[in-house]
């Protein structure tokens, strides 16, 4: 089995757990499993058997932070439960480094979803964004965290800001619509007009989702190119027990397999032929540059010191015959619906 | 036989004149009867959830007991630890002790006679560090012969609504009751009751009975609902009732319509940025075929 097959099973388990946990495991299962997941298990889904920490953050900003700073308290008392969170967060990264996004994350596994669909539909994929738009995208993502985890929420707490930039991030994150429809639920689907903040923030998660929804079937992974919970991730991505080695052959200079997989267009993972750690900051662990690399253990994805992958010539060509299969298989042809011929 | 049921039931409720909100019954209120009286267009009832982030932590938090004469009260943690309760001399404020537990805590009182049981329950949602204990163990726990438990209880983030269903269940003795009558009153003045199932189960659509709504959360105060019933075994007439506030429906401010149609507008402003890079990028392999035929 293929580890992108092994990866989809992984993320249909995770997607339902995360967004369904409540029918599986009883209504708090998030009690006894971990109450700060570094993926985006959205907390507005009551069925959720988990939460981002990513709303925790803004909550311990806004709530606890700011009130016990403004009223002469010590930073330590101010901070110490984003630490407390902050350190699960950690723990979890050490189990699963990056592989959160690429294996885990629900918002992640529907982007993917919305790129097969727009595959199946025919639709022009672009395989990869230019360097230009890469470089220029990459950026968005550490001013998300900055911004709208940690400032907003904590101007708000000072009451410097309104009170709709309490939580800035979630009132915009795709997920939390995701995730609530996902159960049925239409009441994150809304356009909020009790006051101008709450409006404008409305519409732009409302505008944000449906543009991730039509970009996501020709793009791969819009969203995740710009998410905090990539720049937190990367913080701490030296400590994740989930490693991705390169042990660079002059050939790689020709090749470029591996930059063309890569669903997140990390050029560099094809140009770098200095660094053994390629775990780049967009990078999400999702293992596609192993899987198409066609020189034998150039590229290796490992748990600690155990191998879980390592590039190899046959399981590229068996790789590659398969996905020329499934790409050629489309609902309507590959002519309609603008996409290119084959 | 079945009006004979809801008659009885009807009676004995009416008996304890429950027409008001805060008469002689043994029932927890978040304010002093005479502010909640004059209620609810005032009170900040059902401040206790989790929606409580702007309260100041380290105030203590006090619950009225409604005529708490010869009763006791109890109050349980999440993790089942049961702490007694007296109320403050010649009154009947109930401070909660801190338990430095997060989550719900369960308020718990009785008063009993050799011909009848009254209780009294409630669930606070207290601050503190996790509890380590799921709620469902708390509300799932047997805390009185005649009780009434929400069906889940509402989860963190959450709150009862007008206008959301809710279950309860009714047990007596931990065995589901059986077509009995519960009674749904709220502080803004409505009335309803259902039966009971074979499972003991009933359930209510809140009513949406605020009036003035403004638009958002903050600007509109919850209100109280109370669901009571009635059952006698044994000679002994057993009467409780749950008690918690809810909210205006957020549906009053917020439009799914506008939701879909700025969805929409997002969704098309996506298939046209694709569409013109899609355009340039094949312009630009167009090109770049045509200049390495030239060459």
């Amino acid at each position: 089995m293929s580890l992108t097959i092994t990866r989809r099973l992984v993320q249909v388990i995770a997607f339902v757990v995360m967004v369904y946990g409540i029918g599986l495991g009883g209504y708090y299962l998030a009690d006894k499993f971990s109450s700060s997941l570094p993926a985006l298990a959205c907390a507005y889904d009551l069925q959720t058997a988990d939460h981002c920490s990513l709303v925790s953050f803004q909550h311990q900003m806004d709530h606890r932070a700011a009130p016990v700073l403004s009223s002469g308290g010590s930073i330590m008392e101010a901070f110490l439960p984003t630490l407390i969170t902050l350190g699960t967060f950690v723990v979890l990264l050490i189990i699963l480094s990056k592989a959160f996004c690429g294996w885990i994350c629900p918002l992640g596994f529907f982007q993917e979803v919305l790129s097969l669909i727009g595959q199946k539909l025919g639709l022009q994929q672009t395989e990869s964004l230019s360097k230009e738009t890469t470089a220029k995208t990459r950026p968005v993502k550490w001013l998300m965290m900055i911004f709208l985890l940690f400032v907003f929420p904590l101007l708000a707490g000072f009451g410097a800001v309104g009170h709709e930039l309490g939580d800035p991030f979630c009132r915009i994150c795709p997920s939390r619509i995701l995730t609530t429809l996902a159960t049925g639920d239409p009441k994150e689907l809304v356009v909020d007009t009790s006051t101008m903040g709450y409006f404008m923030l409305s519409v732009l998660a409302t505008f944000l989702f449906g543009l991730m929804m039509s970009i996501g079937l020709m793009v791969r992974q819009p969203f995740c190119r710009i998410c905090p919970m990539l720049a937190l991730n990367t913080l701490f991505k030296k400590i994740g027990l989930v490693r991705l080695v390169k042990d660079a052959k002059p050939r790689c200079v020709k090749c470029g397999l591996c930059a063309k997989a890569c669903p997140m267009d990390i050029h560099e993972i094809h140009t770098d032929m200095e660094n053994k750690d390629v775990i780049y900051p967009d990078c999400t662990l999702c293992g596609r540059c192993v899987e198409f690399c066609p020189d034998k253990d150039v590229l290796k994805m490992k748990y600690a010191f155990f191998p879980i992958l390592s590039a190899d010539p046959a399981y590229f060509k068996k790789r590659k015959k398969a996905q020329t299969q499934w790409e050629k298989i489309t609902l309507f042809g590959s002519k309609t619906f603008g996409s290119k011929k084959k | 036989m079945r009006i004979k049921a809801k008659t009885a039931v009807l009676f004995f409720l009416g008996t304890f004149g429950i027409n008001h909100l805060t008469y002689a019954e043994l029932l927890w209120n978040p304010k002093p009867v005479k502010e909640a009286e004059s209620k609810i267009k005032s009170s900040n009832t059902g401040h206790e959830g989790h929606a409580g982030h702007q309260q100041n932590r380290s105030k203590e938090k006090a619950f009225y007991l409604e005529d708490n004469q010869n009763s006791t009260a109890r109050y349980i943690t999440p993790g089942l630890e049961v702490i007694p309760l007296t109320a403050e001399e010649k009154g009947n404020k109930y401070i909660l002790p801190k338990t430095g537990m997060d989550n719900y805590h369960a308020l718990v009182a009785e008063r009993k006679t050799e011909s009848t049981h009254e209780s009294a329950l409630r669930y606070p949602y207290m601050r503190g560090k996790p509890s380590g204990h799921s709620p469902d163990k708390l509300v799932s726990d047997s805390k009185l012969p005649l009780e009434i438990v929400p069906e889940p209880m509402i989860r963190e983030h959450w709150r009862f609504y007008s206008s959301n269903k809710h279950d309860y269940k009714v047990l007596f003795e931990e065995k589901p009751l059986k077509d009995t009558w519960v009674i749904l009153q709220t502080s803004n003045g409505s009335k309803m009751d259902a039966k009971t199932d074979g499972d003991g189960k009933v359930n209510f659509t809140l009513p949406e009975d605020f009036q003035d709504i403004k638009p958002g959360r903050r600007a509109n105060k919850p209100a109280e609902f109370i669901l009571r019933t009635v059952h006698i075994s044994d000679g002994i007439t057993y009467k409780t009732n749950f008690s918690a506030p809810y909210s205006v429906n957020p549906s009053h401010w917020n439009s799914n319509l506008g939701g879909i149609l700025s969805l929409s507008v997002g969704f098309l402003s996506g298939i046209v940025i694709m569409r013109r890079h899609n355009n340039k990028m094949n312009e630009e392999k167009k090109n770049n075929k045509n200049s390495r035929r030239a060459s």
